[in-house]
């Protein structure tokens, strides 16, 4: 099923919008105003998270894998990510 | 150190323009293009964030009507309008800065010197949480910013005598489930230049000009776009800036 949500980071906002199936992500777009360097590695995290678990401990790790290949957001952090991931669960 | 200061604008064509950003930033990337303050404008469009989907940002049915053209940047951060009396200039160098990595300080660096430029216009501006100038809790300034390579990209949008009715049209308010109220919000954060200290373009550009060249220690030598930025912004124009899938929708197009 098709959920989306939206979180407030320190600065701006994080969208996101996802194919779910039971607790698995089928598909996920991270849209909003933040800072992400390089921006092309957006299109990395996204395809990361597919069929990753909605459960803070297995999106930690796959944010967290993400985040050690040198990525920087100065407008968000690793924990708001998460978070803005985990909110889809509300609509779930 | 010297930088080339570059006035190519193509107002009725914002889709050139931003693939001409590109295009210098890489050609100084690559080594070929000196580092470079530029000064552009753009008669009528919205600039998307990289990350932003149009649908979710702004009254796509205003845009149309009013001919706004919609165009998304390669740097992140937040939608803006652009008209005549909005100023934008891009800072494009190899870092001999020490910034690394550290985007924050990419931002402290660089908005000083508008900051300073303000503050000589007589505007009590206050540099904002990272990436605005404001005045009064009003931001005059928003500011985007990228690092590739050790180069750096710092680019600025300043209201000095924008429609901020149209600006408040056309931009949605994230969040906001009444138009009015969300016109009213965003009015509320922004405000001109003209308005504080009346002051117009020629003034700024000038104040600006010499803000950055006390803060970041440079000389501005006046130059043009070199053949190979011309033929990669032609390039980047037709394969990326002019396609619906990087404008409207969120596909990543990376030619470089």
């Amino acid at each position: 099923m098709q959920v989306s949500s939206m979180y407030k980071a320190e600065k701006g906002l994080i969208k996101i919008s996802a194919d779910v199936e039971g607790e698995t992500i089928r598909s996920i777009r991270i849209t909003g105003d933040f800072f992400l360097i390089p921006e092309e590695s957006i299109v990395e995290l996204e395809r990361s998270l597919v069929g990753k678990r909605l459960d803070e401990e297995a999106l930690n790790e796959t944010v967290g894998r993400f985040y050690s290949t040198g990525i920087v957001s100065p407008s968000m952090t690793k924990e708001d990510l998460v978070k803005a991931i985990l909110g889809v669960k509300n609509g779930v | 150190m010297e930088f080339r200061f570059l006035d190519v604008e193509y107002p009725e064509n914002p889709y050139l323009s931003l693939a001409t950003e590109e295009a210098i930033f890489h050609e100084v990337m690559r080594g070929r293009s000196p580092p470079t303050f530029r000064f552009y404008r753009h008669s009528n469009a919205v600039i998307l964030g990289c990350f932003q989907l149009a649908e979710q940002e702004i009254d796509s049915e205003f845009a149309a009507k009013n001919q706004i053209h919609v165009v998304k940047r390669f740097t992140g951060g937040g939608a803006v309008y652009h008209d005549l009396g909005n100023l934008n200039f891009s800072v494009i160098t190899r870092d001999t800065f020490g910034i690394g990595l550290n985007v924050k300080k990419l931002y402290s660096t660089m908005i000083e010197g508008a900051v300073d430029a303000f503050k000589g216009l007589g505007i009590p501006a206050e540099s904002g949480k990272l990436n605005d100038v404001t005045v009064n809790g009003k931001k005059i300034l928003g500011a985007a910013a990228t690092i590739r390579e050790k180069t750096l990209l710092f680019h600025a949008a300043v209201l000095v005598d924008t429609n901020l009715t149209t600006l408040a049209t056309v931009l949605k308010v994230p969040g906001e489930k009444l138009k009015d109220k969300g016109v009213k919000t965003i009015l509320e954060r922004v405000t001109n230049i003209k308005a504080i200290s009346g002051h117009g373009i020629p003034e700024v550009r000038r104040a600006l000009i010499d803000g950055y060249s006390k803060a970041l220690g440079i000389d501005l030598r006046e130059g043009g776009l070199t053949n190979e930025e011309k033929e990669l912004a032609k390039e980047l124009h037709g394969k990326k800036y002019t396609k619906r899938e990087w404008n409207r929708e969120r596909e990543v197009i990376n030619l470089l």
